[in-house]
């Protein structure tokens, strides 16, 4: 079964990025870990990096299923990027090492890597951005308003890839749609946010 | 360190130059600390001009002892490798930079000016040397984990400035300390955007952009207004 070995390869090498660092990592520490060989991992990935890219499309796969149906499922905004944002938290709970790869590993391992990364970050930007159809006066908003919320987020995301400082992504949701609502809608609708306790 | 060695064992095979004075190669009488002092100028120097060009992954010791023109064995006397040789440079960029956005901040009046005037400060940095810019926001997160720490350090020191202002706001006040570390870590990732895709555009509408996002948790609309006006009269001026 080539997708089942490939998937294990692909575990495989996160949890050992996880661990020591990407640039650290061989294909044979991977082999070793996934219990095959080098002669079949070669024969599923053409190198490591090949590896790597087909993770990180994974990755901005899952993550984006998860993240833009939440935003997709509520009709307005910042009810929709308030569910993204939920979503994105949980997402980031379940798959710690992968966000880690996706985020910190692999960003510098080639510009297809970065490429990746900046495609996801542009969806991100997008949802953050749709704000300007809910604002008053979209000409007043800055144009990179969206990337520096999005900025924003990442960074405390990725102060708290590791454990229990995960959870904390949960809470400081309502933090983070503060932020973002307070440049598109204005003080009183950020003060909102602050007063939503999180669904479910 | 190189203080109490014997300088010549290693004088023999380097030419030193500072400003317009080359020290000559050979044996000379040169203290050993100001040699080093020398060498660590003109290592710091290579070393910003060559990551900023080719990124830290694609520079190595042979690049920057060779660009620098100074010694492997002086090298080695002064850092363990690349990596702390570039952390010496990040380390010092940021402490220039936190310097002279202090010596811009004493000059302003009340914490909302203070911290218009350290961010028109900080962006006038970047655009005055974008290859320092390079070095303190985009190749320190690809020069691996202990660079990030350094990095996450160097941001968490504007914090306690920047939490000043949830004086102003009962909202800001009741956050968690998130909020400056997610405020600093957007401006920067402005920065690092327009950096990492070589154009650094308009510094006025760069500057409106940071003000709006470091203040507006903390101040009512009509202050960013005024602030936001005020910097982009200042940039008119200058």
């Amino acid at each position: 079964m080539p997708a089942a070995r490939r998937s294990e390869y692909m575990e495989a090498l996160v949890d050992l990025a996880a661990e020591r660092g990407y640039d650290a990592v061989g294909v044979a520490d991977v082999t070793e870990r996934a219990g095959g060989s080098v002669a079949e991992f070669e024969s599923l990935f053409p190198s490591k990096l090949a590896c790597a890219v087909a993770i990180l499309e994974g990755i901005a796969e899952s993550n984006l299923r998860a993240v833009r149906g939440a935003f997709d499922s509520e009709p307005a905004w910042p009810d929709s990027l308030r569910a993204a944002a939920y979503a994105h938290a949980e997402w980031i709970l379940e798959n710690p090492k992968k966000m880690r790869f996706g985020l910190l590993e692999t960003v510098w391992a080639s510009e297809l890597t970065s490429a990746l990364r900046d495609h996801l970050f542009g969806e991100y930007v997008a949802m953050v951005d749709a704000g300007r159809e809910a604002a008053g006066d979209p000409d007043s908003i800055p144009a990179g308003t969206a990337l520096g919320v999005v900025g924003a987020i990442t960074g405390v995301i990725t102060r708290r890839l590791g454990g229990e400082s995960g959870r904390q992504l949960v809470d400081l949701v309502p933090e983070m749609m503060y932020l973002a609502v307070r440049p598109y809608l204005g003080e009183e609708a950020a003060r909102r946010e602050l007063t939503i306790p999180a669904p479910g | 360190m190189v203080g109490g060695r014997e300088p010549a064992r290693y004088l023999d095979t380097m030419t030193i130059e500072r400003d317009d004075v080359i020290v000559p190669t050979g044996r000379h009488g040169l203290p050993p600390d100001v040699v080093a002092d020398h060498q660590r100028e003109r290592l710091f120097e290579a070393t910003v001009e060559l990551v900023a060009k080719r990124g830290y992954r694609d520079t190595s010791v042979d690049h920057i002892v060779k660009s620098a023109r100074v010694g492997y064995v002086a090298f080695y006397e002064l850092y363990e490798g690349k990596e702390e040789c570039f952390l010496a440079a990040f380390d010092r960029i940021v402490d220039e930079g936190a310097a002279a956005v202090a010596t811009a901040v004493a000059e302003a009046d009340g914490w909302p000016e203070e911290m218009a005037t350290g961010l028109a400060c900080l962006l006038d940095l970047v655009v005055a040397d974008t290859r320092r810019a390079r070095i303190a926001l985009v190749e320190v997160q690809a020069a691996g984990p202990r660079a990030y720490e350094h990095y996450e350090k160097a941001v968490d020191r504007a914090a306690p400035k920047l939490g000043e202002g949830r004086e102003f706001s009962r909202e800001a006040a009741s956050l968690s300390g998130a909020l400056e570390e997610a405020i600093l870590g957007g401006i920067l990732w402005i920065v690092h955007q327009r950096l990492v895709k070589g154009e650094l555009g308009d510094p006025g509408s760069l500057l409106e952009e940071t003000i709006r996002i470091a203040l507006s948790p903390y101040l009512g609309d009509e202050e960013i207004e005024r602030l936001a006006a005020t910097s982009r009269d200042r940039l008119q001026q200058s």
